[in-house]
């Protein structure tokens, strides 16, 4: 029978909806007499082609896969595996140059692809909710919070101004955001990342849709913020008995949440099934490499990450056969002829040739030598780098409204590295790492504290001698794509510091970039090319060459590898492991990820809104945790292994960093920590040493 | 929102000195002089004993810094002096003639804006089709096309096909309405083409940027129309720009409808700059730079208040 009947279906909904709220009742789609055991949504052989200068760039080569009733998928892939494309291209959101050129989604016997765009009007927002992956830029800034959940609301059910905003009330108070009556009135701006991406989750879920599309809803956010929209998400989901696809690129984020993945590479799949099943016993060497490739805070620290060599191919010009193919350290001829999705020993579908083989275990991902534990740098050396009781205050103002306030971005940090020395300092975005990295860099000027580099007071030096000084101490930063100009070659870029400083000029700069080019793993005649025509990787290790042209002592890495796909950054920290051996190098690593920090650090610092709260050798951080932040963070840190995650639980994990502009009084995390007392809301603690060389910014780290 | 009117306030009062200064030093430094100009201009011959006397009159013999503390101590209780020709205070000179002006720069700002936003939205919309050409090419021809020859040309159209010609005097509201209204069409048509042209391009650019915007993308996933996700979502954020550019155009118009005036002879504060300027009528030159001056900083103002209104983020 005809299932869609959008007048009749509309008037059930309205009316019962209230009680559904509540409830929680199955959806009534199933009251209509769809089969339950078909899938709610398949995809059959989808095709998409983007028109680009390069010509015909095909994004989605034949793409297969079902989404069950109340089942949660991942569609798990690197940048450019196609895994958006397929979430938009279901919605109907492709981009003008883009172009479905064959398949099917059939959405409850009716197929997405094909439908008028007042039928896709209708089931977008109804039926298929979605969530985007920045929630900075995906709500409209000029109209307020309530406004934009209620519209799908008025525009689906008929509500009239009334019901919709008692409903989205309902909505508000349901995602977890408190005082929910206020805040309905207010604007995106006025909310945090992680309360903005629950807004989104209310209003893709406002009409309790079959389906929710989550499109990296949480690759924007901080890690503890994170994990907390994810439960919220697919708790939520759970409760509706809807179906949810979530694409990421975070191996965790599948383990945790997924019942069954798809694994996408190159825009084909590359296996799929039963999310347990690929996980343990991964039967394409793609998902074997992509596994061991990200590091891991539940493995042993290897002195080199494993990874997978190379990158992935151009779309325009992917090879016949298999795409991973060029990339696989077991290709054999077969590789090169077209290969389908064949059902594996486990249950689960592979596009790998040599599927057999890895099931009866003749085949192993990788095996190369990752080498023993890596040895901590000496530490009876003078430092080359120390930083007293640094303190950078911003003066702001929030709008014309608001007075000035203060704003204490790094308020007394003192540090200090030694030659060879790398550590790491990890903190959520807003902590100050940035910040200080910058004062040290001297790209900002502290309002107190002292830096000495090399045994010169840098604080305030300037002109030749802040020249001579930036000759010790190089920068790589977190954009591969924003800190290279455009109109310079690969050469000029990493031959300017040489020439600023009247090191090298002419054919022996020519030369020395060679070399350099060499160092970082890339061939020297790509001194000609062009930004635009390098990968994201291939960009990182350009500004690694460049910020080792002028010898430096210390370099300061600020996010540099956390744009990176899983594959490539690790690529890029065995670079920089090998690096920091052959030259003596010190690194101060600025991240947000404790497991990649775990991989690179000798000490590793923790900063918690402008202060150090935990400093300690890393191997006795990560075994030893003991400041409750510390703790929090490495518990909301998810590994890509299925059983672990499911049995974690997630009851610790509470609450946002506070707002600088409105830091709390003493310690900054005793909202947010559960065994914080009054006498932690009095004043903040100072950091004192609990073991060796293990210090801890906490009154109760012991209770 | 007080701290930041009392700020704009203090730059506007700073930023005013600073364009008096100016302007009487830079009238004292040109060539020419309101005396010899009015007195022997027609080559009659006169003493340069009356001259001198005209000068001590007229207060042209002080020394500069006392001549500048005069018009500034006028300035303060808002007495701009007298026109150094004519001999009415600059302020009735100026307001005889600032209403024409304010008319047809007000009803070209209408025009434009009602064909800018149509034509904006659709060539977006339309982005590289036939239409898209058509407007940019309309746009483009009321961007380089010179106002006084437009204004000519369309003189000449009406003349020849319905016999139609400007009054050669200023017909008043209260006397003949339509007759008022039908003087200011044609300079209002003329500006109001290149004011059209300016705001469609920026709207046209403004809002394709916008719908490449993720919360367009977030409007259309909730199933909206795209007639909605373009009104509610887009429209209002791709206003902005294009707000900016129509106020300060439209600022600009107030000083920029000298050729106009002069083409559809109309007696505006534009005529009065020109006329002022061949006369060296130096207390009038400075009436009207201010009174520009003021009005650019006012319509500014006016557009940041409007800002504030339609974005929330900044209020």
């Amino acid at each position: 029978m005809p299932v869609w009947m959008p007048q009749t279906y509309i008037g059930i909904q309205k009316s019962t909806c209230k009680i559904l709220f509540l409830g929680f009742r199955v959806p009534e789609a199933r009251e209509a007499g769809l089969s339950l055991d078909e899938p709610l949504l398949a995809i059959k052989n989808l095709k998409v082609e983007f028109a680009s200068e390069r010509g015909i760039v095909r994004a989605l080569d034949g793409v297969d896969f079902e989404i069950g009733r109340s089942e949660i998928v991942a569609v798990v892939g690197e940048s450019g595996s196609g895994k958006s494309v397929t979430a938009l291209s279901l919605m109907g959101l492709l981009p003008r140059t883009a172009r479905v050129t064959a398949g099917q989604a059939v959405f409850e016997g009716r197929d997405l692809l094909k439908m008028s765009s007042a039928d896709l009007c209708a089931t977008r927002g109804r039926d298929i909710g979605m969530i985007f992956q920045d929630p900075m830029t995906s709500l409209n800034p000029t109209l307020t919070i309530g406004f934009q959940i209620g519209e799908t609301l008025r525009e689906h059910l008929g509500f009239g101004p009334a019901e919709s905003r008692a409903r989205t009330l309902e909505l508000l108070k349901w995602v977890g955001i408190p005082d929910a009556e206020s805040r309905l009135d207010q604007y995106p701006h006025q909310f945090s990342g992680g309360m903005r991406q629950r807004v989104m989750i209310a209003i893709g879920l406002a009409c309790q849709p079959k389906l929710l599309i989550a499109d990296e809803p949480t690759t924007a956010l901080d890690v503890t913020v994170q994990a907390q929209i994810l439960d919220l998400m697919s708790g939520l989901v759970r409760k509706l008995g809807a179906s949810l696809l979530i694409i990421t690129h975070n191996l965790g984020v599948v383990a945790r949440y997924a019942d069954r993945v798809v694994v996408m590479y190159s825009g084909r799949i590359a296996e799929r099934g039963e999310a347990s099943a690929v996980f343990n016993n991964p039967r394409h060497f793609y998902t074997a490499g992509l596994l061991n490739s990200a590091p891991r805070l539940d493995a042993p620290v290897q002195d080199r990450l494993e990874t997978i060599e190379g990158q992935p191919p151009d779309p325009a010009n992917r090879p016949e056969g298999c795409a991973f193919a060029p990339r696989c350290p077991h290709k054999i001829a077969a590789c090169t002829q077209k290969l389908s999705l064949l059902p594996t020993d486990k249950g689960t579908l592979s596009a790998c040739a040599r599927q057999e083989e890895i099931a009866a275990g003749h085949l192993h991902w990788g095996g190369k030598a990752q080498g023993a534990e890596p040895t901590l740098a000496k530490q009876d050396e003078p430092a080359i780098l120390t930083v007293d009781n640094l303190v950078k205050h911003y003066m702001v103002s929030a709008g014309w409204r608001s007075p000035m306030r203060i704003v204490k971005a790094v308020d007394g940090v003192s540090l200090s590295i030694k030659p060879g020395q790398t550590i790491g300092l990890v903190g959520e975005s807003g902590c100050g790492k940035s910040t200080l990295g910058r004062m040290i860099l001297r790209l900002d000027d502290p309002t107190s504290g002292r830096i000495m580099i090399g045994g010169h007071d840098a604080t305030h030096a300037k002109g030749d001698d802040l020249r001579q000084l930036r000759r010790l101490f190089q920068v790589v930063f977190q954009d591969p794509y924003a800190s290279l100009n455009p109109r310079k070659t690969i050469g000029e870029a990493i031959g300017e510091p040489m020439r600023v400083h009247g090191i090298a000029k002419g054919a022996k700069a020519n030369q020395r970039v060679a070399e350099l080019l060499n160092q970082v793993g890339l061939r020297p005649e790509m001194a000609d090319r062009f930004p635009h025509q390098m990968s994201g990787g291939q960009r990182q290790r350009i500004g690694i060459a460049r910020a080792l042209a002028m010898q430096p002592k210390l370099i300061i890495c600020d996010e540099a590898v956390s744009a990176l796909d899983v594959s490539i950054q690790a690529q890029v920290v065995n670079l920089l492991t090998e690096l920091k051996r052959s030259m003596n190098l010190s690194y101060l690593f600025i991240a947000h990820d404790l497991a990649v920090v775990r991989h690179i650090a000798d000490e590793v610092l923790v900063m918690y809104l402008g202060r150090i709260v935990e400093r300690a050798p890393r191997d006795r951080l990560y075994a030893q945790p003991q400041h409750p932040y510390t703790r929090m963070l490495l518990a909301a840190a998810p590994s890509p292994d299925p059983q672990r995650e499911k049995a974690r639980s997630q009851a610790a994990l509470v609450g946002e960093p506070p707002s600088p502009f409105a830091p709390p009084p003493g310690c900054a995390f005793a909202p947010r920590c559960p065994l914080a007392n009054e006498e932690c809301r009095r004043a903040p603690p100072v950091l004192r040493q609990t073991g060796p060389d293990h210090h801890v910014a906490c009154l109760r780290s012991e209770a | 929102m007080t701290r930041y009117i009392l700020s704009s306030f203090g730059q506007f009062l700073l930023t005013l000195v600073g364009v008096a200064i100016l302007i009487f030093l830079l009238l004292r430094v040109a060539p020419g002089d309101v005396v010899e100009v009015k007195m022997r201009s027609g080559g009659a011959v006169v003493s340069a004993d009356t001259i001198a006397r005209e000068r001590t009159r007229l207060g042209l013999d002080k020394p500069l810094p006392n001549q500048f503390v005069d018009w500034m101590s006028g300035l303060s209780h808002f007495d701009l002096g007298k026109s150094m020709w004519t001999e009415r205070p600059v302020v009735e000179e100026i307001s005889t003639r600032i209403g024409i002006t304010l008319e047809v720069a007000v009803l070209a700002l209408v025009i434009g804006l009602a064909v800018a936003l149509p034509l904006g939205i659709a060539s977006a919309l339309s982005n590289g089709s036939w239409l898209d050409q058509a407007i940019r090419v309309f746009s483009v021809a009321g961007l380089s096309a010179p106002p006084f020859w437009l204004g000519m040309l369309l003189l000449l159209a009406l003349l020849l096909s319905i016999g139609w010609q400007p009054p050669i005097k200023t017909i008043s509201w209260s006397e003949n309405p339509i007759g008022h209204l039908s003087q200011l069409i044609c300079p209002a048509l003329v500006v109001g083409w290149r004011l059209s042209a300016t705001i469609a391009r920026m709207l046209r650019s403004s809002l394709l940027d916008v719908l490449n915007e993720d919360y367009v993308r977030t409007a259309r996933s909730k199933g909206l129309p795209e007639r909605l996700v373009i009104i509610r979502h887009a429209l209002g954020n791709a206003l902005l720009p294009a707000i900016t550019v129509a106020g300060l155009e439209f600022a600009f118009l107030l000083g920029g409808l000298v050729v106009t005036e002069q083409v559809f002879n109309l007696n505006g504060v534009g005529r009065l700059l020109v006329q002022a300027v061949g006369q060296s009528d130096f207390t009038l030159i400075q009436g009207l730079v201010l009174m520009f001056a003021v009005f650019f900083m006012v319509v500014n103002f006016a557009v940041d208040l409007l800002y504030a209104v339609l974005d929330p983020r900044l209020r």
